[in-house]
């Protein structure tokens, strides 16, 4: 097919076509068409580099904007793709953008802040490059350039209608004051913060927190903070509720408290805490998050509002200066690719840091490569009747902790199941794996019905479930060295992935009618078993099983019900130890004699058990016995045995026991307020109890209260001997008394 | 006029040969013919006289392509219908860059004397008018039809489709003519 | 009225009888020009026939080769925008933080992927 087309005409349509490929190719050149998912971050980075120098001043601005501010980097709650402390990541798992434009570091940025902290446009970039800068300042120990670097940035911010930025600019530069002692500064400080703020009581309680500060370092309580306090109350009691009123509430508790216990003239002061976050081979981790979180607000996810949060300089160090007596715990801020092959081995007292008003506390974090894993790995299927573990061997390592798990319906659960083993290796028994205890565990449908978890009632003798294993090595000295588990986001660190099926033994059909969630059935064919062969530990086992999680549905208190089930379990776990002897069958044994108040059977019980137990963690098993022999009004047995709980036990469950063992022997409220302080609360199930300031407070309660001391050593005496101390019988003049035994219920 | 039989062998070969007076004879004997038809089709005076301008042009450059000598006659009309065509396709395009063609003309062409310019502002009559009416297609093959004086088959031949086509056209165009003119009331042809 | 052959024939004859062809001259400059303008002018209106298809695909050539220079001379792809900026998972599993895509992908491979 041809076409008749003139010279001309040619001609034109060639020029259009022209015109229109140029166009293309010199126009819709994208302004920013850097970084692409096949090249290197380096050859990006330089590529947005090339192109900041060449452009002119305002799109320069514009592209220090686009690929330096807006990724969040200024809010550290967010900035970062995990957040982690010594256990493990902190919301268990997290979503990463990947691919996104190239990451700076602090340093790379720092010309280009600086720039734009002069000339960028008043706005929420404007303060995101201003606290970058005094973050980079406070790295380099430049305070009052880290200082400075805030106060202009709001000067130009004064008029725009970032609020919130320029309110995070007067809290840093609040925070920053506190810190060096500033006090008159800080004071100006936060005038101009009430002023600005009225309404909105996030920077309010913020602010208080640092004039808690002052207040501490001062001996005394600023007039500002004794006026914020009433408002905020106010405010509080007429506002409906939700989480950030909740928050609101407990942070003006704690700061209320703390308030009055400086009041109350005990001595306290603050403490500058600092360290250096590296890696064992002496790479500092830079330009990470650090987070300094009081017990109080680990019960929620990281927010804006916590006061301790800064950023390690190049050289991986962090300091926090003035921070408030309290318990704390370090969490990092860290981006994928910062950890890899990496583990934060498990502190001794699980990572707590107690601040008592000392000068100087020195926190660093040292991460240690991973232990790997040799054997078995993969998915391997494991028919014999042991399993061999085997692990590559640690320097310097004096023995290792093995731990097994199995995966729940939510979730997963793992106990360690051998402990001081001294070679990289060890066999262990199908068998006593197959009895090893779980945790009984409950899931609910839709429905809202609570149904027992059957992979947590078959535990370790399910043989289609997946079990997964880990080993920790220890020093001499029982520190932890290193571990299995840890960071592993690289093709080489999942090959041997710890996961493995232990098939040595054949399911029952009552086992595959248990798994099928027929849990009645399953129970009826379980003893069925049983009555065919009163050998058949296996059977056994799943009714004491099954009977838990019957007991665990109904609830307590269930009357007649429960009191038989009871019998029938102490009965049937009397013939089970005849078959397979194991610890947590005389434990619990020992716990329903216990709870009988049968001290003879409870002491045989606890005594095989202990013989059994391989745990070192002896914390809770003293602290029963010490709560048994208090019942049996042994004083002297029990305070030894609370004594080597708490000294064992880092989470010091029992300390609210052993308080009010002491009153009940009559020393003073000091001598309880000691040990108080000693031995912190740290059972956070529903968050640490305060005993020290519920101490305090019924000192202050006694002021001017006849015989207050005498009714509180009779409540203390009932409470005891195993009667109700509680709230019921109270006078409604003592609060803060009721308030203390209505702790004491929670102690177990 | 007969259809150009007359001269018919003479000026071919002349054609063939490139010469000159070949030409004229050729625009000579059928350009006044040719121009109406495209005026027909065209509507535009300007647009036809480029029309047939460019189909003499271009019978001067492909007379090679002439196969039978008999029909010279017919490839003209069959060149400067295709032309017409073309031109009514492309009558956007040309919006596009009137000045290349304004251009063309005007520097180009001497000015058109007085005399010109009267023929350029002819009033076409009612029946052409009416024929100006018709959509493209339908002017086609009325022109042919009854200017040309060309029978179905020979029109089907020419614009490349079958012959039910151009009769249904041809009733169509009939219909419309008809309405057109008796709508403008009655007019004594004769 | 009626529209038969002779009576139309006639009639547009008879309208049509003003218009007379009468610019041979452009036509004879453009076939024989004698000045360079004029050979010029004639070159310029010159025709060409030109095949479809070959002209088509040189000209989805030259097209393909702008394309391709434009994306040699800018390499490195498509803007961080447009791209969907994609998101990985974190897992922690058995100890350990894996990216989930990688977890699964890995355990996938494996013999015995298991009843889970």
């Amino acid at each position: 097919m041809k076409i008749r087309v003139k010279i001309k005409h040619l001609a034109y349509g060639a020029g259009l076509l022209l015109a229109v490929i140029l166009a293309v190719a010199v126009m819709a050149k994208p302004p920013q068409n850097m970084a692409g998912a096949g090249q290197t971050g380096a050859e990006a980075k330089e590529q947005v580099l090339r192109k900041i120098a060449a452009a002119g001043a305002e799109e320069k601005l514009k592209l220090i904007e686009e690929y330096m501010l807006k990724d969040d980097s200024a809010d550290l709650s967010r900035a970062y793709d995990m957040y982690i402390e010594s256990t493990g990541m902190m919301y268990g798992g997290g979503v990463v953008d990947v691919a996104k434009k190239p990451v700076f570091s602090l340093d790379e940025k720092l010309p280009y802040l600086e720039q734009y902290a002069a000339e960028g446009k008043p706005g929420p970039e404007l303060a995101a490059a201003a606290k970058l800068l005094s973050y980079h300042y406070q790295g380099e120990g430049q305070q009052e350039k880290a200082a400075k670097v805030l106060a202009e940035a709001r000067k130009r911010l004064h008029s725009s209608t970032a609020v919130y930025a320029s309110n995070e600019l007067l809290l840093m530069q609040a925070q920053l004051a506190a810190g060096q002692k500033q006090y008159d500064t800080l004071l100006k400080l936060c005038a101009e913060i009430i002023d600005r703020n009225a309404a909105n009581d996030d920077i309010l309680v913020r602010m208080s927190e640092l004039l808690a500060q002052y207040a501490i370092e001062k001996g005394e309580v600023p007039q500002t903070l004794e006026l914020l306090r009433s408002d905020l109350e106010q405010k509080s009691s007429r506002m409906t509720s939700g989480q950030a009123v909740q928050i609101q509430k407990e942070e003006l508790r704690g700061i209320t408290d703390r308030l009055k216990k400086i009041a109350s003239g005990r001595p306290a002061g603050l403490t500058d805490v600092s360290g250096t976050i590296a890696k064992a081979n002496g790479e500092p981790l830079a330009y990470a998050g650090v987070f300094l979180r009081r017990d109080d607000d680990l019960n929620h996810s990281m927010a804006g509002f916590e006061p301790y949060q800064t950023i390690t300089n190049e050289k991986g160090e962090y300091a926090f200066k003035g921070v408030v007596p309290g318990r704390y715990k370090l969490y990092l801020g860290v981006n994928a690719s910062q950890l890899n092959g990496w583990t934060w081995p498990e502190q001794r007292d699980g990572g707590w840091i107690d601040l008592n008003g000392q000068q100087a506390a020195v926190e660093n974090v040292t991460f240690q490569p991973l232990l790997e894993l040799r054997e078995p790995v993969n998915n391997a299927i494991v028919k014999d009747s042991s399993i061999a573990f085997a692990w590559e061997p640690v320097q310097g390592a004096a023995y290792y902790n093995l731990s097994v798990g199995i995966k729940l319906k939510s979730g997963s659960t793992s106990r360690v199941v051998r402990r001081g083993i001294s070679v990289p290796e060890v066999r262990i028994q199908a068998d006593d794996l197959y009895y090893e205890y779980t945790g009984i565990s409950g899931f609910s449908e839709g429905s809202g019905q609570l149904t027992i978890d059957p992979l947590s009632l078959l535990g370790y003798a399910n043989t289609d479930n997946q079990m997964t294993w880990d080993v920790a090595a220890y020093d001499a000295g029982g520190r932890m060295l290193t571990r299995s588990g840890g960071y592993r986001l690289d093709e080489r660190l999942t090959d041997r992935l710890p996961f493995f099926y232990l098939k040595a033994r054949e399911m029952t059909e009552a086992d595959r009618t248990l798994l099928s969630g027929d849990l009645k059935k399953a129970e009826a064919m379980y003893r069925a078993d049983y009555r065919k062969d009163p050998d058949d530990a296996h059977s056994l086992h799943m009714i004491i099983r099954l009977l838990q999680g019957t007991m665990m549905l109904e609830g307590k208190g269930a009357g007649e019900a429960e009191e038989s089930l009871l019998a029938e379990q102490t009965r049937l776990l009397r013939q089970l130890v005849k078959l397979h002897p194991a610890a947590w069958y005389y434990d619990m044994l020992a716990q329903q004699a216990f709870d009988r108040a049968d001290w003879d059977e409870y002491r045989r019980y606890d005594e095989l058990a202990a013989a059994l137990d391989t745990s070192e963690d002896t914390g809770y098993r003293d602290g029963t016995r010490a709560i048994a022999f208090m019942r049996q009004q042994k004083w002297d047995e029990a305070a030894a045995s609370f004594q080597k709980s708490l000294e064992n036990d880092p989470s010091h469950r029992f300390i609210g026991a052993y308080i009010a063992l002491t009153i009940a022997r009559g020393s003073p409220l000091e001598t309880a307020a000691a040990l108080a302080e000693k031995y912190p609360d740290r059972m956070s199930y529903s968050g640490p109890i305060h005993w020290d300031e519920l101490l305090l407070a019924m000192k202050r309660e006694a002021a001017g209260q006849d015989g207050y001391f005498q009714t509180l050593r009779q409540r203390a005496g009932l409470y005891v001997r195993g009667g109700e101390a509680g709230g019921e019988r109270s006078s409604s003049s003592s609060p803060a008394m009721n308030r203390f035994f209505e702790q004491l219920k929670q102690v177990k | 006029m007969a259809r150009g039989e007359e001269h018919g062998l003479d000026i071919i070969a002349g054609l063939k040969r490139k010469d000159e007076e070949a030409l004229v004879l050729l625009m000579q004997q059928y350009g006044d013919d040719l121009l109406r038809t495209a005026c027909l089709l065209l509507r535009d005076r300007q647009e036809a006289e480029e029309a047939v301008q460019d189909s003499f042009i271009a019978a001067f450059e492909r007379i090679g392509q002439l196969r039978d000598d008999t029909k010279l006659k017919s490839w003209l009309l069959r060149i400067v219908v295709n032309r017409c065509r073309m031109k009514q396709r492309t009558w956007s395009f040309r919006h596009l860059f009137p000045s290349a063609y304004v251009d063309g003309r005007l520097a180009k062409e001497e000015e058109p004397g007085p005399e010109e310019r009267l023929v350029q502002r002819w009033r076409s009559g009612r029946l052409t008018k009416a024929v100006h009416r018709l959509s493209y297609k339908y002017r086609e093959v009325i022109t042919l039809y009854y200017f040309q004086e060309m029978g179905v088959a020979e029109i089907a031949d020419h614009l490349q489709v079958s012959k039910n086509t151009v009769k249904a056209r041809l009733a169509r165009g009939r219909a419309y003519l008809k309405q057109t003119l008796e709508k403008e009331g009655e007019t004594d042809w004769t | 009225m009626d529209l038969n052959r002779p009576d139309v024939k006639r009639e547009l004859d008879r309208e049509l009888a003003g218009l007379r062809f009468g610019n041979r001259q452009n036509v004879l400059e453009r076939t024989h020009p004698n000045s360079l303008p004029g050979r010029l002018r004639a070159w310029w209106n010159k025709e060409l026939e030109l095949p479809v298809v070959p002209i088509g695909a040189a000209l989805l050539l030259l097209l393909t080769a702008a394309f391709l220079y434009r994306a040699a001379l800018y390499p490195k792809g498509p803007l961080p925008g447009s791209e969907t900026a994609f998101k990985r998972e974190l897992v922690e599993e058995a100890g350990s933080v894996y990216w989930k895509d990688d977890l699964e992908r890995r355990l996938a491979l494996l013999e015995n992927p298991g009843q889970n």
